[in-house]
């Protein structure tokens, strides 16, 4: 009888999401699978090709510098997000006076358009009339001038910056929810017992937000895998496909060329090396766990 | 305790059937209307949409007629009318086309963008509709006009609309301040532009950002060299873009840009507003730029803009005096099932009487349009660089570019990137010729 | 000795803390006061004097955009598709959350629910307007409140698991030896205590719908139901672009969202009081 009430319950809580979830979206990426097997320019009918979109794509040079550089952008954003993130939110943790003034304007960022954050950088880059070659000649970095959004070497990177820069804020609010949902008795009795604040960071408050930084990453990856407006409005991805990343690569081909069977099979591998990078994290994670 | 357990159930049961319920109310009611429109024939549901949102320019010279037309039909049809900025457009018209919901008559451009609606067969031969229309004629049209539009098999599949006209302007002061003339010869354009550099004021404001202006840049000058203007135009049915003026082309930009005429960051001043900015700010002295673009230029540099032929390139035949980069922008389509389907038939034809008629055109002309219908425009209510453009513009012989003849869309994308890469020097004159060559041969 | 140094030490650590705080402030403000600055310029000024005060604020801006984007109705669009789809994603999601992490864990449903957050948002234009299309369901405000919810589930999933979690299991235990079921746990125990983790979704997800620009351009068409984000991208020019112009609609409509933000921080502080410190 219990057992079945249980149950019951189970279900009725479970059903709405898994409803929802698998009609909108589950289904629409089955959908897409299937057009990835196919070749439509999204008004005739589909033709069934079988993998021959998936073997254009593999045999493509530029398919591959696209990949490189999503794979660049997911290590750069973990690498400089997710610590700032962290690091951020602790010290607006540490009974920080005018917390709530600094969390709202750290968070700014993330609520501006991409349109306008990639219109002030590219005005900010432009060598005849931006600022950013102005302060290098400034503080005596001269040298370093060049014309960012033009020179081989430094375009990617150009492209990156704003987007990595706008979203710290959300892994702040994330990491700042986290801190605070960890019980305060347990930071107070370990400075109590006498730890510094690192150590109580490091030993008492880390792990107890180490599901979070799980959290985080993924966030992370995820987003950059499917990262797409900087580069589109500042670069439209180029020039050719130096700048692009999958996302891109995937709207340029399914929606300014037409060719919805390739943009869909290009869905699907960013599907795959989610899920991947995803296990990898969740297997690294659990094992941190046992140990 | 159970009571409020199952209080709970019923709560989320409940939200899962509203969800559904709510779609099942709806669906209903949208059936009911439509079926209400088709069937009696008292009022019809037409859709029209276009790329003149709400931030264009020609949107306040095209809504203010469009309320009164809606207004004079208002008992025969019912009119949504689906305006975006032209980016978000494109988007929406292939995701409606995908969906079977094509509008009833929309704006679109021709070439290697309407192919595969052409060869679906979604799209009217404009013939039909000229033959039914009292009040418009193709005969009213600039001929030429329609080749944007014309398909494989030799019709137009469109009315158009927009037509413009390429321009080089240049400051007529900042030639004076430095006791310069107007180049006409590629050796002229060098030593002028040594002149602006060394006082640093970037000679040509020609950046490539999304192959925007590069890739008209490129066709202006592709028209003059030899049999240019016949390979540009058999580009349609050849797909042939490996030419040797190609690659020749491709060389003089090169050139052009190891001698500095660009501005330095080619990508950061790319775009319309971009290139053209540096040249109102007075700190190039030319740029190539398109009308549609004049409304950004301030009185004052209009009046010290003159528009001036393009210096002859190195090994060019044809003189750049005579000619004229010119061709149809865009139009609007006819949904073929649309046009045959009875309930809709008179309304469409009235909509399309109405996008092509003399009122709205020579409305749109005041918005900086330079029409493919042979109106009259009004010259006094154009800016003084449009009346510089249309002055210039009579006596020289129109000539296609690539954009409109370029058979398939991912060809002109090519095209686009693999100019700015050109433009920073990433690729050689031959890589770019040749890649998109590899685009037209798949 | 000892007692007079550990407070000198702490104003230093607490000296540099507020450097760094400021510091970080300042570059997170300023692309906000430029966006605001610039939507009081035209393209020449923007151009021209990309870091300066406007010479001769143009409020015009103002005036056109809030026309042209018909900020009045399309704001109150906007606004009841985003609250609807935040109560029914927050319902939702929280329910789904509690059983998967307290009562019953499954891993292959966890992974199921994490396959949302890696399609790209352009994968599903197409297959959900044919959706909805089938549903009936073409341009109708309704079903943009499913696709937001769908698209959004994933991520509050992930984000909700974590903070449920971590709520000491000792919780529902004490709650059960009360006699308490687990419907009731759910909401009279475990939902307050999750607060902090509602406020954070609730967050983000309110700002994901806000801003969406793609879903409500393939699934709305009738101009009486635009979204105020897609009304404001319709300021864009077809090939120039008016930034001062497209810079005041951005003002128009990160307004309301720092409004939202800043009641939903409220709530988080409420959440925190009420729920993990008391519990």
């Amino acid at each position: 009888m219990k057992k079945k009430k249980h149950m019951a319950v189970v279900i009725a809580f479970l059903l709405p999401v898994f409803v929802i979830y698998t009609a909108f979206l589950f289904i629409p990426l089955v959908q897409t699978a299937f057009y990835s097997l196919t070749e439509w320019n999204g008004i005739t009918e589909k033709i069934y090709v079988g993998f021959d979109n998936y073997k254009e794509l593999f045999g493509s040079s530029d398919y591959w510098l696209v990949f490189w550089n999503t794979i660049q952008l997911v290590v750069i954003t973990l690498l400089i997000q997710i610590p700032a993130g962290l690091i951020l939110a602790y010290l607006l943790y540490m009974k920080t006076k005018g917390m709530k003034i600094f969390r709202t304007i750290y968070f700014l960022p993330v609520v501006i358009a991409p349109v306008a954050i990639s219109l002030m950088f590219s005005l900010f880059y432009n060598s005849e009339i931006g600022v950013f070659n102005r302060i290098l000649e400034m503080i005596g970095l001269g040298a370093f001038q060049t014309n960012w959004l033009s020179n081989t070497d430094t375009l990617l990177y150009a492209v990156m910056a704003p987007q990595v820069w706008q979203y710290i804020g959300l892994y702040v609010t994330i990491f700042l929810g986290a801190l605070q949902s960890v019980p305060s008795e347990l930071v107070e009795s370990a400075q109590i017992d006498g730890a510094g604040q690192v150590k109580t960071f490091f030993h008492v408050i880390l792990p107890q937000i180490a599901g979070f930084s799980n959290i985080c990453i993924i966030l992370c990856i995820t987003g950059s895998l499917k990262a797409f407006e900087h580069s589109w409005i500042m670069t439209g991805g180029g020039p050719g496909v130096r700048s692009s990343y999958l996302g891109v690569y995937m709207y340029k081909t399914a929606f300014v060329n037409s060719d919805f069977g390739t943009g869909s099979a290009i869905t699907m591998t960013i599907v795959a090396l989610s899920l991947v990078i995803t296990l990898i994290v969740n297997a690294v994670f659990s094992a941190r766990e046992k140990d | 305790m159970k009571k409020r357990m199952a209080r709970l159930m019923a709560m989320s049961m409940a939200m899962a059937l509203a969800v559904s319920a709510a779609g099942c109310g709806s669906s209903q009611t949208s059936e009911s209307e439509e079926s209400s429109s088709g069937g009696s024939g008292d009022k019809v549901s037409v859709v029209l949409a276009t790329n003149w949102g709400e931030g264009d320019a020609k949107y306040d010279y095209f809504y203010p007629l469009f309320e009164k037309f809606q207004e004079e039909n208002k008992d025969t049809m019912y009119i949504t009318l689906q305006t975006y900025s032209t980016e978000d457009y494109k988007t929406k018209i292939k995701t409606q086309t995908a969906s079977g919901d094509l509008p009833d008559v929309f704006t679109y451009w021709g070439g290697g963008m309407m192919t595969d609606m052409v060869d679906a067969g979604l799209l009217l031969n404009v013939d039909d509709y000229f033959a039914e229309s009292e009040s418009v004629k193709r005969e009213d049209f600039e001929e030429s006009s329609f080749d944007y539009y014309i398909a494989g098999d030799g019709n137009a599949y469109g009315v158009p609309i927009e037509s413009t006209r390429g321009v080089l302007i240049a400051n007529k002061n900042l030639f004076e301040q430095y006791g310069l003339e107007y180049p006409t010869t590629y050796d002229e354009l060098v030593s002028v532009a040594e002149v602006f550099k060394e006082n640093g004021i970037i000679p040509m404001s020609i950046g490539s950002n999304g192959g925007v202006p590069s890739e008209f840049f490129f066709s202006e000058l592709y028209n003059q060299y030899e049999g240019g203007e016949d390979e540009i135009a058999a580009l349609a049915s050849g797909g042939n873009f490996d030419t040797d003026n190609a690659v020749k082309v491709a060389e003089v930009l090169t050139d052009m840009i190891d001698q500095g005429m660009f501005p330095a960051d080619t990508m950061a001043n790319g775009g319309w507003t971009n290139s053209l900015q540096l040249y109102t700010d007075q700190k190039a002295a030319m740029t190539y730029t398109y009308p549609w673009n004049y409304e950004f230029i301030p009185d004052e540099i209009q009046e010290c803009t003159d528009i001036i032929p393009m210096p002859q390139m190195p090994g060019a035949t044809v003189d750049p005096s005579t000619i004229m980069a010119g061709f149809t922008v865009y139009g609007f389509m006819i949904n073929k099932a649309s046009f045959e389907d009875e309930a809709k038939h008179d309304a469409v034809m009235k909509i399309c009487d109405f996008l092509a008629s003399d009122e709205l055109t020579q409305s749109l002309t005041e918005s900086g349009m330079i029409p493919c219908k042979n109106v009259e425009m009004n010259m006094d209510n154009q800016k003084l660089i449009m009346q510089k453009t249309m002055d210039y513009a009579q006596d020289k012989n129109l000539v296609q570019v690539h954009y409109t003849t370029m058979p398939s869309a991912d060809a002109i994308t090519m095209m686009d990137s693999s100019l700015d890469e050109l433009f920073i020097k990433a690729i050689t004159p031959e890589e770019f010729v040749q890649k998109v060559q590899d685009v037209l041969d798949k | 000795m000892k007692q007079f140094r550990k407070p000198v030490g702490q104003t230093v650590k607490s000296a540099v803390k507020y450097i760094i705080l400021t510091a970080v402030a300042v570059i997170c403000l300023y692309p906000f006061l430029w966006v605001v600055i610039s939507s009081l310029k035209d393209n020449t000024e923007i151009y021209g004097k990309p870091f300066a005060l406007p010479e001769a604020p143009k409020f015009s801006n103002y005036v056109e955009a809030w026309t042209g984007a018909d900020v009045a109705r399309n704001f109150a669009n906007s606004m009841l598709v985003c609250v609807t789809t935040l109560v029914i994603l927050i319902v939702i999601t929280s329910m789904g959350s509690y059983i998967l992490t307290r009562v019953r864990k499954s891993r292959i449903l966890d992974l199921y629910f994490s396959l949302g957050i890696m399609i790209p948002i352009h994968a599903l234009l197409i297959p959900s307007v044919l959706i909805f299309k089938n549903l009936h369901l073409t341009d109708n405000l309704l079903s943009l409140v499913i696709m937001y919810t769908a698209v959004n589930i994933s991520f509050s999933m992930f984000i909700m698991n974590g903070f449920m979690k971590n709520i000491p299991s000792e919780l529902d235990e004490a709650a059960t030896i009360d006699g308490c079921g687990r419907a009731q746990i759910f909401w009279y125990v475990i939902l307050p205590v999750a607060k902090p983790g509602i406020a954070t979704v609730a967050t983000l997800a309110f700002l994901n719908c806000w801003n969406d620009l793609l879903m409500g351009l393939v699934l709305i068409s009738s101009p009486e139901k635009k979204t105020l984000s897609l009304a404001i991208s319709a300021l864009k020019g077809s090939y120039a672009t008016q930034y001062g112009l497209l810079c005041a609609g951005f003002v128009i409509s990160i307004i309301p969202v720092v409004i939202m933000y800043l009641l939903f921080q409220k709530q988080v502080v409420a959440g925190m009081t009420a729920g993990a410190v008391k519990g």
